[in-house]
């Protein structure tokens, strides 16, 4: 599993900088996506994101795929706010006609619940599209270094390393124990919800006790080339700030503090529509 | 027979007493169950069925510990974010999510320890916060209490010797007991740490007081499907482990 | 005891914590610098715990009580630190996946020498030069999983070797692999031992070439060392396999068997080669018997067409295609074989039996029906399928409750069950175990369970997908006499290996496939002397289908042999010999 197969990446000028510096592109990005209600600013946020992805040579079909999966989710939130979200404003833009049951001419869309949903669809996207743009652009190597170089203990950067290694090996795993599992015939559709849970919740049994059986050898293995946990050691690769991670750094850090400063002085980022 | 040797047993590398291949497999094992869901269509919720790794955050902290739990859960989460990003609407904080829930687990089950006092001011602290929030915007107290009152069994439950009922199950050898004990504490875990995540969430997507009403009956039967799933998976996971008798982490549980 | 010792072990004990006995009990052995040693075993000699007392690991990872000294290269391996023994003693592993831990093969090969300092430029130099040396040039930035079992292999052996040891230990490295990937490695650790002077001790069940690579041969039985010798020593014993469990090389066997004839032959030889030449020095004494073995079968088997695959393609949806165009007769009650490397889709074309995979095009009936209008459930009834690893098919807490799950959830009624689990338990012998946990026991037992689970939905027809990887001989050798027993009451057996040459015996008719396709389907002896064919796939005919070629195009005929004791009563001696 590499980042180029998930998420069908191209070389970019991105994947220069250290990921020190697009950590930070994260944090901040994350931080504001939080901070803004404002529809007009966080879609601007998602947009911004969305370019960077496409700048870094993220693969439209990862992205579309994405967006697909996250489609049922958005259109709830979009109705769910649209019709119900009454306590941001009440502009009418449908009222259901009172000769309907029930709902007629009390269920109404509004402007301000549409647009706060949108708010909502751009904040998640936001949160979400910036974890691909700075974990796959960054070369494994490099992430490890740049965690060990902000003190993060290796042992939790090689944790991190090791954990990608045996996802793909754990996929085959579930996959052949789910086989296994419709082979002694277990066939869902004619069992009641508890009984479907009861049953379909142990296929991650095997899993689970194949991978700390596993999890022994890989200690073993790992006292026998000498790992030890400690950070004393040398690196094959290299992770260094230049110029213009600093630049990003101190930009990404001017942007946060001047978003919250606005904030909390003018307001500007709360709820609202252009125009209000 | 030649001389007996003195050994000073240094085992592997390990994260609070958790060896660090446990916390790499478990981690890899979560990013492996996000993409599994759970054949409950009926549950509403957040993006329709739920993945089982949801289940599972409460029991790597049985199994882990505190510390080596969170961590396990929250690089599965960081990773599973990235493979299978339609299973995690909210980025860095469903990461967090995932290791409260780890760490809460971790903490049921930790002997001779406070931490537990200050999960709960946690647990407290996000709910007021939580229900707080929903109250300045259009909710009124009597519908929050209601939507809410998982998460305050959950509270409850932590905070009366329940949890070190819990506790005492899970260590114990009967699989009734374990079960028991098993589904208990992954309810009073999952509760508390839905607490916290939807302390976090609201932030994020502020849903209206309708939805509020919606989710009545179903935070509860959620909560229901998690703890039967994680209880299924602890018991034969616990059994599996005694049966094979691999070592166990300092902080275990079971 | 000789001076140049590279590794000293002297009265060595060993118990592991927590567990009853001694693991290893006064083992006193030194190996020599540039030595290439074989250690042998059945499963639970304590061949690993050896290996593991060689960097350290044992005791100082695991604890326990040890007992003596083991000194590699000088240091005390219960003084020096793991992590500095490791830069003398390397070891290579069993499995594959576990053993790499990087994402990236460069990655792979630095780790070792980043967690013992070594300075970046010299980690580059000897990235270069490890990978050169196992022939991995040029896959710098592959990831593992884009790597076959044998490139695996290889590249953990270039991240031992990169820590540039004086000793490289493997512990069944090639038990995982399919012929191809074993030959690979075999080749490369010979080549280091000859060429660098490494000490190699390598443990392996391959006794053909445990005799024909190795200098000396440790034979380990219950933790002690039984035997200590030259290979035409230690495999010559008569008793090696009744007493130690251990599968002489077929060679050796069909020398023991004419001893035990009354012949009188020079030597027991242990390899092909020297197998030949004592042939020859045999020849006046000897002479072949004419028509001992039976004739190759052409009838076609009793039974009514079971299953009828009709042009079957299949492609993955990531592209790749791994059946194109397989046509096949499978009839009621036969025993055939699937042999192949991996990839060459045999366990893909199996799946299309179960609907566990659709064909792309192409057709697969049973019974004239259809497969793909069949729900899985259903045919699971029919064909019971028992897949690679036993531990993924175990979901229950206890055997009884392993054995009845299927018939649980396809809604049997609980005296039915009762019965036939039962019936179930008897037949795999496992009546004792009833309320044990499965995972509590040992491998091949566990197997056991994964079948008395899948006989209980009494289906007619059982396949088994490579049921002797990671077993010993004997361990194999009992799960294929359950596929007899259960062919001879009627049931109709496949079985997916590449170990050929344990199918004698067992398969009548064998399948072997190759890159998609069926490449020959004949029955076993015609199968396995089409050596042309075989070695085209690099599968390696039994030794004893070499020689009895190499027999046969000296004496001129025919000599369809299998195993090593049918050749042997191939020969009377000749009239008028001493």
């Amino acid at each position: 599993m590499t980042w180029r197969t998930i998420g069908s990446i191209q070389e970019s000028p991105f994947h220069q900088l250290d990921f020190r510096s697009k950590l930070m592109l994260l944090l901040a990005a994350t931080f504001l996506a939080f901070l803004w209600e404002s529809p007009a600013l966080t879609a601007g946020l998602a947009l911004v994101v969305l370019v960077l992805c496409l700048v870094a040579g993220i693969g439209l079909s990862y992205l579309g795929r994405m967006l697909r999966l996250m489609l049922p989710f958005y259109a709830i939130v979009l109705l769910t706010h649209g019709f119900w979200n009454t306590n941001v404003g009440r502009t009418p833009l449908w009222i259901a006609p009172e000769t309907w049951w029930l709902i007629g001419g009390s269920l109404q869309l509004t402007l301000e619940g549409l647009a706060y949903g949108l708010m909502v669809i751009f904040r998640t996207l936001t949160l979400i599209l910036v974890i691909p743009l700075v974990i796959f652009t960054t070369d494994l190597n490099s992430l490890i270094v740049g965690l060990v170089r902000m003190r993060i203990p290796y042992k939790i950067a090689f944790i991190f390393s090791s954990t990608l290694r045996f996802v793909p090996l754990l996929l085959e795993e579930i996959n052949s124990i789910t086989e296994a599992q419709r082979l002694r015939g277990l066939a869902l559709e004619k069992m009641s919800l508890l009984q479907r849970l009861r049953v379909y919740s142990r296929v991650a049994v095997p899993l689970i006790l194949g991978a700390m059986v596993k999890s022994q050898q890989i200690e073993v293995v790992l006292a026998s080339k000498a790992f030890s946990g400690s950070p004393d050691r040398t690196y094959l690769h290299e992770s260094s700030l230049r110029a213009v991670d600093y630049a990003l750094i101190i930009l990404c850090m001017g942007i946060v503090l001047v978003a919250l400063w606005l904030r909390m002085a003018s307001g500007l980022g709360r709820f609202g529509l252009p125009g209000w | 027979m030649g001389e007996e040797r003195q050994v000073r047993p240094l085992g592997g590398t390990t994260i609070d007493g958790a060896p660090i291949a446990y916390i790499i497999v478990w981690a890899a094992v979560l990013v492996v169950l996000s993409f599994v869901p759970i054949p409950v269509s009926a549950v509403l919720g957040i993006g329709g069925t739920f993945p089982m790794s949801q289940a599972a955050y409460a029991l790597v902290g049985f199994i882990l510990g505190p510390w080596a739990g969170a961590l396990a859960a929250g690089i599965g989460r960081l990773i599973g974010i990235f493979i299978a990003p339609h299973t995690a609407t909210s980025g860095i904080p469903s990461v967090v999510i995932a290791m409260v829930w780890a760490a809460a687990g971790g903490i049921l089950v930790e002997k001779k320890s406070r931490k537990w006092v200050l999960a709960l001011i946690v647990f407290v602290l996000s709910y007021v916060a939580f229900v707080g929030r929903a109250l300045t915007i259009d909710v009124d107290l009597g519908l929050a209490l209601q939507t809410t009152l998982t998460n305050l069994s959950g509270l409850i439950l932590w905070l009366l010797p329940t949890r070190l009922l819990a506790r005492d199950w899970i260590a114990d050898r009967p699989p009734a007991k374990l079960a028991a004990g098993l589904a208990l504490g992954c309810w009073t875990v999952n509760a508390c740490g839905h607490t916290v995540g939807n302390a976090l969430m609201y932030y994020v997507n502020a849903w209206p007081a309708n939805i509020w009403r919606i989710l009545i009956p179903i935070i509860p039967a959620e909560q229901l499907f998690r703890a039967v799933v994680g209880t299924v998976i602890g018991v034969g996971v616990i059994t599996g482990l005694r049966a094979i008798g691999l070592v166990k982490p300092a902080k275990a549980g079971y | 005891m000789s001076r140049d010792a590279i590794v000293r072990i002297e009265n060595l004990s060993y118990q592991y914590p927590r567990s009853p006995g001694l693991v290893l009990r006064d083992i006193n052995l030194s190996i020599h610098k540039g030595e290439f040693l074989g250690i042998v075993g059945p499963t639970g000699a304590g061949k690993t715990t050896l290996c593991l007392a060689l960097n350290g690991i044992v005791p100082q990872f695991y604890g326990g009580r040890f007992y003596g000294h083991v000194t590699v290269a000088g240091l005390d391996t219960v003084e020096t630190p793991i992590h500095q023994l490791a830069q003398h003693v390397a070891m290579v592993f069993q499995d594959p996946e576990t053993q790499l831990i990087a994402n990236s093969v460069e990655d792979e090969v630095a780790f070792g020498l980043e967690n013992i300092r070594v300075p970046r430029d010299e980690i580059r130099r000897r990235i270069e030069w490890a990978l050169a040396t196992v022939r991995l040039a040029g896959m710098e930035e592959k990831h593992p999983t884009e790597l076959s079992g044998g490139e695996k292999q290889r590249l953990a052996i270039a991240a031992a070797l990169a820590l540039q040891p004086q000793v490289l230990v493997l512990d069944e490295p090639t038990s995982q692999l399919d012929p191809l990937g074993s030959q690979e490695v075999f080749a490369t650790v010979r080549e280091l031992n000859a060429r660098l002077g490494i000490t190699v001790i390598l443990v392996s069940h391959a006794s053909e070439e445990v005799a024909e690579f190795v200098d000396r041969v440790a034979l380990l039985s219950n933790g002690e060392l039984a035997g200590l010798n030259a290979p035409s020593q230690i495999f010559a014993q008569a008793d090696l396999l009744p007493k130690y469990a251990i599968r002489p090389p077929q060679v050796t066997r069909f020398y023991l068997e004419l001893r035990n004839r009354g012949f009188d032959p020079p030597s027991i030889p242990v390899t092909l080669e020297r197998a030949v030449k004592v042939y020859d020095h045999m020849r006046t004494q000897i002479e072949l018997k004419p028509l001992a073995v039976p004739e190759i079968a052409t009838a076609e088997p009793p039974g009514s067409v079971l299953f009828s695959v009709r042009d079957v393609e299949h492609v993955y949806p990531d592209g790749t295609r791994a059946l194109h165009g397989v046509s096949l007769d499978l009839r009621e009650g036969e025993y055939v074989g699937i042999v192949g490397q991996n990839g060459a889709g045999k366990t893909t074309l199996v799946k299309h039996f179960l609907h566990l995979l659709e064909p792309t095009s192409g057709q697969v009936f049973l019974d004239g029906q259809d497969v793909t209008n069949l729900e899985v459930s259903e045919l699971a009834q029919q064909v019971g399928f028992v897949a690679q690893n036993p531990d993924n098919q175990i979901f229950n807490t206890s055997v009884e409750a392993e054995v009845s799950f299927a018939l649980r959830n396809l809604g049997i009624g609980p005296a039915e069950v009762a019965q036939r689990v039962e019936e179930s338990l008897d037949t795999m012998g496992l009546v004792d175990y009833r309320t044990w946990h499965p995972l509590s026991l040992s491998k091949g037992d566990r197997a056991r369970v994964v079948i008395a689970a899948v006989l209980a939905m009494r289906p007619d027809v059982l396949i088994f997908d490579e049921p002797t990887t990671g077993q010993d001989y004997l361990g194999a050798r009992r799960i294929l006499d359950v596929s007899r027993q259960l062919h001879q009451a009627g049931k109709t057996v496949i079985v997916i290996t590449h170990h050929l040459y344990l199918m004698p015996g067992y398969a009548e008719r064998v399948v072997v496939m190759g890159k998609g396709i069926i490449l020959l389907d004949a029955p076993i002896r015609e199968a396995f002397h089409d050596t042309a064919l075989l070695e085209h796939t690099f599968l390696a005919p039994p030794q004893i289908v070499q020689f009895a070629q190499r027999i046969a195009s000296r004496e001129n005929r025919a000599l369809p042999v299998l195993a090593p004791e049918e050749l042997a009563a191939c020969f009377a001696k000749r009239k008028g010999a001493g």
